[in-house]
């Protein structure tokens, strides 16, 4: 390996090939990358064809280490010329062209899709279920006995379809889904109901198979099982804890309850009503009886949750009343809606508990009373996941103005500072624009660290201005900032506004590589101020 | 920008007829070219340095298929911008 060629040996093999003198071959070459730089700066990417391209990015901030004193360092925001060499060129130093081998080639992975298709995959289940049933009517129409296939494969399905969403899904969303859920169920059933009805007179003579009464008293095994396993936790758990896992026991109750009426499908509606009170009611009496010191507590809690619950108990009255008319080939129908409500049933009673743990904890730190008002929340919270899902993003939207308006608030009331006489000179009054030295420079004048330049510019100029073309002796404006040497976390905020809004700024400006990066760099630069 | 507009920049800057300056970059980019393969660093005055060296084998993540893979050592081109450069940078402002 021979030592690297310096600029002027480079210079004197040029002259010697292109056969003119040193001279002329110096400023050739120089001109030459002054325009590449000019170009690549100005345009971001230059080319040099049959060489390769040089590119200009921007670099946000970073932390580093200093090497000599090992102290962590904020590397400034910055721009980096590149140079990737054209694809022959790169081949030629490779000799070979470099392919990636993949290491483990035989694990395709589905598992991350899950919960985006499952809603698809377990509609598209429910009406391959539903054209199942209709082509099974028809088949009985002619006067064809198979209950067997009709209870056996909807049975296989369902469990499939209903565990997949527990497995990764939180279960608020499957609480949103649930009810999402009913609707679409209905809707179908709304559709399949007309169906059926022209056939009804053929199927009304059927009885009720007899796979389904023993999958019935599955179910209501599981149901009892569920019913037993919580109330032990409950007498476990402390006195203060009680009024969660009540919570809870009515809860599954009311869910149990519900999942009896729809798996009595043969019983008229006004007696599984009439047996869901009369549980509610035998519930309530026994929790009562339990724990006296939150009687009234709970009574309000589960007459609150019985009020949250009425809707879902009338849509699923509902749905029993279409399953009911859809007579036995419906059979599928109502397992499935049976399996998954005892799904949901378990979910639902998973997020209540979680929800009744802390709003348990939290009302008794605070005060007893307090959970009377709250609790009607909390049920319409955990029923309605759908609000709940929304409430984040509201709320950071709406953070963001206040933010502001703080941040201008203290900074308008902010007195000015009576530490440092340096600083408070420079950190007030108005400053005119010039192009000559840059905005970047005056903050670094201004503030002592120039990439407080955004703060500048978000002061004086809306995003439609382009931050690289700022015309000259415009009168900027000063904010006050970093008075006491470092910066309060409103500034923090004010900061990442400033940053974002440069980042408009940029966009705006076609400058859309400039804007990510500064988008980007409203997501930590401000914490490492 | 195109190879056309780098002459047209070029002659203009240097006051020499385009053909010349043709001939002339496409000598330059030749022996840039020729130098790259060589493997020996070299320096292009006010531009930067060029410089070839091994980058080591390493096991990279696709995260669209979640596998992990190799990918092999290669010699890779490095540029160093030059200090002129640099201060253009810079002086463009952020």
């Amino acid at each position: 390996m021979s030592s690297k060629r310096n600029g002027s040996e480079f210079i004197d093999i040029f002259a010697h090939r292109a056969d003119i003198s040193k001279k002329d071959a110096r400023s050739f070459i120089e001109a030459f990358s002054d325009i590449i730089t000019e170009v690549a700066i100005s345009e971001g990417k230059a080319n040099v064809s049959g060489f390769g391209s040089f590119t200009v990015t921007e670099v946000a901030d970073r932390e580093g280490t200093q090497p000599g004193t090992g102290e962590t360092i904020i590397i400034p925001a910055h721009r980096r010329m590149n140079f990737s060499p054209y694809k022959k060129l790169e081949e030629t130093v490779n000799n070979t062209s470099a392919e990636e081998e993949h290491i483990n080639e035989n694990t395709p992975s589905s598992t991350e899709k899950g919960h985006n298709t499952t809603m698809k995959t377990e509609s598209n289940a429910f009406a391959a279920l539903l054209d199942e049933i209709e082509s099974q009517a028809k088949q009985q129409s002619k006067a064809t006995k198979d209950i067997p296939d009709t209870a056996v494969t909807p049975a296989t399905d369902t469990p499939r379809v209903a565990k997949k969403p527990t497995e990764f899904v939180p279960p608020e969303l499957e609480r949103q889904n649930s009810s999402e859920e009913l609707e679409q169920k209905a809707a179908l059933l709304d559709e399949l109901e007309e169906l059926i009805k022209q056939k009804k007179e053929l199927l009304h003579q059927k009885p009720v198979g007899s796979s389904l009464d023993v999958s019935i008293q599955d179910d209501e095994q599981t149901e009892a099982r569920s019913d037993e396993q919580i109330p032990t936790s409950h007498e476990e758990n402390k006195p203060q804890k009680s009024k969660k896992s009540k919570f809870l026991n009515a809860f599954s109750s009311k869910k149990s309850t519900v999942m009896t009426s729809d798996s009595n499908t043969d019983t008229s509606d006004e007696a599984t009503e009439s047996a869901n009170s009369l549980s509610l009611k035998n519930n309530l009496s026994k929790k009562s009886s339990q724990e006296k010191q939150y009687v009234s507590v709970d009574e309000e809690l589960l007459i609150g949750l019985i009020g949250s619950m009425d809707e879902l108990q009338q849509a699923i009255s509902s749905l029993n009343a279409k399953s009911k008319q859809l007579s036995n080939p419906a059979t599928g129908v109502i397992q499935f809606d049976r399996t998954w409500f005892l799904s949901g049933g378990f979910i639902g009673a998973i997020v209540l508990f979680i929800s009744g743990f802390f709003l348990g904890n939290t009302m008794d730190l605070i005060n007893p009373s307090i959970n009377t008002s709250v609790n009607p929340l909390s049920s319409t919270a955990t029923v309605t996941a759908a609000e709940a899902n929304e409430t984040p993003e509201v709320t950071e939207s709406e953070e963001i103005p206040t933010i502001i308006n703080e941040a201008e608030g203290s900074l308008t009331n902010a007195p000015v500072s009576n530490n440092t006489a340096t600083q408070a000179t420079n950190n007030s009054g108005t400053i005119r624009f010039d192009s000559t030295i840059g905005l970047y420079n005056m903050a670094d004048q201004i503030y002592g660290n120039p990439r407080l330049w955004v703060l500048l510019f978000e002061e004086n100029f809306s995003t439609a201005q382009n931050p690289d073309d700022i015309p000259d002796n415009t009168v900027l404006n000063i904010p006050r900032i970093g008075q006491n040497g470092s910066l309060t976390p409103l500034e923090r905020e004010r900061l990442r506004i400033a940053l974002l809004h440069v980042a408009q700024a940029y966009d705006n400006a076609g400058k859309s590589s400039l804007a990510l990066s500064y988008r980007n760099a409203s997501n930590y630069y401000p914490n490492t101020m | 920008m195109n190879k056309a507009r780098l002459v047209d920049e070029l002659s203009k800057q240097l006051d020499l007829p385009k053909s010349t300056v043709e001939t002339y970059l496409v000598e330059l980019v030749d022996l840039m070219r020729t130098e790259v393969k060589n493997g020996n660093g070299f320096n292009v005055p006010g531009l930067g340095q060029f410089e070839t060296r091994e980058r080591a084998s390493y096991i990279a993540y696709n995260p669209h298929y979640k596998k992990k893979m190799r990918v092999p050592a290669k010699q890779i081109v490095q540029f160093t911008p030059s200090k002129n450069v640099k201060v253009e940078l810079k002086e463009s402002g952020l």
